[in-house]
């Protein structure tokens, strides 16, 4: 068996998955879908990242009652064959898009904001192959660069948000939740696809993680951080664009910096600070096709999970190119059935099995397919 | 063990000098580019604009010069700015490029017809032009006025931007405002902007014009009306806007009012007349600025302002002796007079450049009932009052010639 999971501690999944988390809620939420009625993403974003901590609590509860090693082995005991092959299926098109979706946005600002004489393939071609190869490493690769990156990262954002303290301004954030509870409810709902695939992600890899106990601190911890980071910068940009600037503004974060008239150098660095954003994302998307890769192997009985994220890989690179050529502003739906149920997609496979596991009594062994095999 | 080290260090050099030297394969001088400092925007005479581009050019030979900012001017008509890009494209050895691009100024009466809205559908991101890039608005036309700034050789172009940049916190005659506050005053509708107003005198006589003329053995000042030095453009004051359309302009010591009307006033020398015709000057400083507002038949706000000054020139002698008597009060009221004539005026040409719409948008609870309430069409009808308190920062200044 060769699922290239190795070992990693605490710190280095929490690292990973607060990434994975803070990409999702700093730069995949769809403008237009987010601000249109106010901006309330300060307080969604923490109430989409309880929602899925509970859901991710429920299903590692499960987990450890029933010992099972890993997602794979819960799915295929609960919902036999097919069903766990069908939710199987079912995370695995969430992780696609999961992985698909900050990477496209990064391609876009890219583009926009740096290359934009050079056509949107030719930043692909740069981007993709990376990402493609940190996940084809495996899970251990994957957690100590997350580790190695995540101080980083974190110190670009703080000085990024530092550098525009002379532009915040509270009147900006009225009225304060923007439409209604009702709008605010919705919004959330859908803010859950930020954070689930990541708590997907972490179930899935719950060996590697040194068990069920490590797992579930280093989920509690990620949610929590990533939680309050998002919701920090949420509001900060919130003070520097009013929601009708939102609405029409790609990743916000990257131009938090174009407005002040000072021609201080701090101003000027956002281009490096893009530049580590985008690997926070490479690294978000390698850790979405690893895990959707490492599920379909484990699910269909594939003893080597290379030839399974080659292809994993392929899917999101054809949802970027679909993207850049056009398709998607054709079929409007298929995103917006994301950006809308995108947390669903990972919800429901998580939730149903975890509560036919209830029924269930505990068996005393590992349920794996490892341990089958 | 020595040849395995004279290996590995031959084999690394070998690496690093080929990988050092790539930028050497495909080098790009500077002269490729014309840096675009400034881009004016004229009403054309044939197309929608004429668009005049201010270069900051480093030409060949001077780059131990001592001026490193040497400017030029292009210009083109065009129905957009990327026609005019392509036909200057034509008659240039270099490629256009924005990245530094900090200002644009538009004539009055592009900015009076509010087709300004029109110029700024461009993607800005296209051109790599950010919004913090300031917006000016030139009496006359914007030809003239960057022309006319370039017209003292003397000044760095850089440095020109910079003043201008701390002339508002230093003196408070200007009102800085860049392309991201525009677009949100316009597209939020909780405040209007109020845009530096410059003009040009083409009879200063520049510090430039002045060398020249010693250097020949001549008096500079030829016309004694004539004014003498630094550029031959000024910034006047304000220009007031309603959404994307100017509707009125301030002189410098209005716009310092209207500064501290809307909390944007930092500190600055200010003339006060007496009703007696005596004038003071005051330095100034903005220490508190607050505002309430009240939602009953129509908006009332009341705006408390806290200065702080010295007295830097007082021909009674008298203000700062009798401060509490007589000097206090004299000067609230005159604050609260102006105070009160400028935010008439705003009312007047419904400009809500003091911000007050950014306060009453607090009062509302969903976005719906807001965008609903339609901020400008209530502004005209809001009751504003003015609440003043002075403190006298230096007597000692004050009461001595020191």
């Amino acid at each position: 068996m060769n699922f290239r999971e190795g070992k990693i501690g605490k710190q280095e999944g929490i690292c990973l998955a607060t990434i994975a988390m803070c990409v999702g809620g700093l730069f995949t939420l769809d403008p237009q879908f987010t601000y249109t009625k106010g901006n309330a993403s300060y307080l969604t974003l923490v109430i989409a990242a309880a929602l899925s901590l509970l859901v991710f609590l429920l299903a590692s509860a499960c987990m450890k009652r029933m010992e099972y090693s890993n997602l794979s082995g819960m799915l295929e005991d609960t919902c036999g064959k097919l069903g766990g092959g069908v939710l199987t299926i079912i995370l695995l098109i969430g992780f696609v898009f999961a992985s698909y979706d900050p990477l496209a946005r990064f391609v876009q600002v890219m583009h926009g904001l740096f290359f934009s004489g050079v056509d949107y393939r030719q930043i692909i071609l740069y981007m993709l192959p990376s990402v493609i190869i940190i996940a084809w490493l495996g899970f251990e690769t994957l957690g100590r660069t997350a580790k190695c990156f995540f101080i980083l990262l974190f110190s670009v954002t703080i000085a990024t948000v530092l550098a525009a303290s002379g532009e915040y301004e509270i009147y900006r954030l009225y009225p304060l939740i923007g439409g209604s509870v009702k709008n605010a409810a919705r919004l959330s709902l859908s803010e859950t696809s930020a954070f689930l695939p990541a708590f997907a992600a972490l179930l899935i890899c719950c060996k590697g993680l040194n068990g069920n106990k490590n797992m579930l601190s280093v989920g509690l911890y990620a949610g929590i951080i990533a939680a309050v980071i998002c919701a920090v910068i949420q509001l900060l940009l919130g003070m520097v664009f009013t929601y009708r600037d939102l609405q029409k503004l790609v990743m916000p974060l990257c131009r938090i910096n174009h407005i002040s008239a000072d021609e201080a150098s701090m101003l000027r660095l956002d281009k490096i600070a893009q530049i580590f954003w985008m690997n926070g994302s490479m690294l978000s998307g390698a850790f979405y096709i690893y895990a959707g890769a490492s599920l379909f192997s484990r699910s269909f009985g594939i003893r080597d999970i290379r030839p399974v994220i080659a292809p994993v890989g392929m899917l999101t690179v054809i949802l970027i190119l679909m993207e850049f050529d056009g398709v998607f502003l054709q079929n409007e739906w298929i995103l917006n059935l994301w950006k809308a149920l995108g947390g669903t997609l990972f919800a429901v496979p998580l939730i149903i099995p975890s509560l036919i596991s209830l029924f269930k009594r505990s068996e005393g062994v590992e349920n794996s397919y490892e341990n089958k095999a | 063990m020595r040849i395995k080290l004279k290996v590995l260090i031959l084999l690394l050099i070998s690496i690093i000098i080929p990988v050092s030297s790539i930028g050497c394969l495909n080098p790009t001088s500077l002269e490729k580019y014309g840096y675009v400092l400034t881009i004016g925007v004229d009403k054309g005479k044939e197309k929608k604009y004429e668009i005049t581009f201010e270069l900051q050019r480093e030409l060949s030979g001077e780059e131990g010069s001592e001026n490193p900012g040497r400017v030029v001017l292009l210009s083109e008509e065009g129905e957009t700015i990327f026609e005019a890009i392509n036909i200057i494209y034509r008659r240039t050895s270099f490629d256009l490029n924005f990245a530094r691009t900090h200002a644009f100024v538009f004539c009055k009466e592009l900015a009076e017809s509010g087709r300004m809205k029109d110029f700024f559908s461009m993607s800005l991101d296209k051109l790599r032009i950010r919004q913090s890039a300031i917006v000016l608005i030139a009496d006359g036309t914007a030809k003239e006025f960057l022309g006319g700034r370039n017209a003292n050789n003397e000044a760095n172009a850089t440095r020109v931007h910079e003043n201008l940049l701390e002339g508002e916190g230093m003196v408070g005659e200007t009102s800085i405002m860049n392309l991201g506050a525009i677009f949100e005053s316009c597209d939020g509708r909780r405040f209007d902007v109020a845009l530096t107003y410059g003009s040009v005198d083409d009879k200063i006589i520049t510090d430039a014009k002045q060398k020249e003329s010693a250097s020949m053995g001549e008096n500079p000042v030829q016309n004694p009306k004539d004014r003498v030095g630094g550029m031959q453009t000024q910034m006047d004051g304000a220009a007031l806007f309603d959404g994307w359309k100017l509707v009125g302009t301030l002189p410098g010591h209005d716009t310092q009012i209207l500064n501290i009307a809307s909390g944007r006033f930092k500190n600055g020398s200010i003339a006060m007349d007496d009703s007696e015709g005596v004038q003071y000057a005051l330095l100034v400083q903005l220490d508190e600025y607050r505002v309430q507002t009240e939602m009953a038949d129509n908006v009332k706000a009341e705006i408390g302002v806290v200065l702080s000054l010295t007295v830097e020139q007082d021909p009674t002698g008298e203000l700062a002796k009798n401060w509490e008597d007589m000097g206090k009060r004299l000067v609230e009221e005159y604050f609260e007079k102006e105070l009160n004539r400028i935010t008439k005026y705003c009312k007047k040409v419904n400009s809500d450049a003091l911000g007050i719409g950014r306060y009453v948008s607090k009062k509302f609870k969903t976005i719906d009932e807001w965008e609903a309430f339609d901020w400008k069409k209530m502004y005209p009808e809001t009751e504003i009052k003015f609440n003043v308190d002075v403190i006298l920062s230096d007597v000692y200044i004050a009461i001595t010639r020191q």
